[in-house]
């Protein structure tokens, strides 16, 4: 079973969160642009699965791939430490 | 590969909705009327307004001098809210921009605690130092 991310919501009362299909996003509101926060790989000649940044880097490695996910989602999701900082955040079209 | 997405908080779960409303605006049950057909709103005057609404709490409920505070359902299946300039257009209004961010925060929540707990999980809500609502869901293994 998948991690269930973080939801965080900003001072307008709007939403921040990783894309998940473990909670229906759709009940909650209209989803705006959505953007790649991290990648998992599988590194052949490390035999373990990689957490890589979208400037490359490699931030976390594991040989369990659940748990390669579950860091990936406490750590890129709200509040965790590779969460982009405010004004990286996507603005969603109101109106 | 994870997926950054920010969502536009908009009612569309009429029982979170009002789960909501009686915890942001301490009203109960019995004080939020929820109608099938669109209901007339009324002003502080007792003024039958050209507003209709399916969720409704009544001026009487609502404070002094104060008018009817609705949510009308779109076409989309969303709720609208609608709220008086006098009780909702002030930052500083009872019913103004803080309250309504409170209301998105509270109806969120509920969302997900229905959704959730639905599957056996527990979800909890926190405060961040920067003042930012946080729900967290656990006890997904």
């Amino acid at each position: 079973m998948s991690a269930v991310p973080v939801v965080e919501f900003d001072e307008n009362g709007d939403i921040v969160t990783l894309y998940t299909d473990e909670i229906d996003l759709y009940e909650l509101g209209v989803i705006g642009e959505v953007r790649r926060a991290s990648n998992v790989e599988f590194d052949g000649a490390r035999q373990e699965w990689m957490v890589i940044t979208p400037d490359g880097d490699v931030v976390h490695k594991d040989r369990n791939r659940e748990r390669a996910i579950e860091w990936e989602v406490r750590n890129f999701g709200p509040g965790g430490p590779h969460q982009p900082a405010p004004s990286q955040e996507l603005e969603v079209p109101h109106g | 590969m994870s997926m950054y997405c920010n969502i536009k908080t908009q009612f569309k779960n009429w029982a979170a909705l009002i789960a909501a409303l009686m915890e942001t605006g301490n009203w109960t049950a019995e004080q939020i009327e929820v109608h099938d057909e669109p209901q007339h709103l009324y002003g502080y005057q007792g003024d039958q307004r050209e507003q209709t609404a399916h969720v409704i709490i009544r001026r009487e409920h609502v404070g002094q001098a104060s008018n009817d505070i609705g949510f009308a359902r779109q076409a989309d299946g969303t709720y609208a809210a609608i709220i008086s300039e006098y009780d909702g257009g002030r930052e500083t209004s009872k019913y103004g921009p803080r309250w309504q961010r409170a209301l998105k925060e509270s109806y969120g929540y509920h969302v997900i605690k229905a959704q959730q707990e639905k599957r056996g999980r527990r979800v909890e809500r926190i405060r961040t130092p920067q003042g930012r609502q946080q729900v967290i869901v656990t006890g997904y293994r």
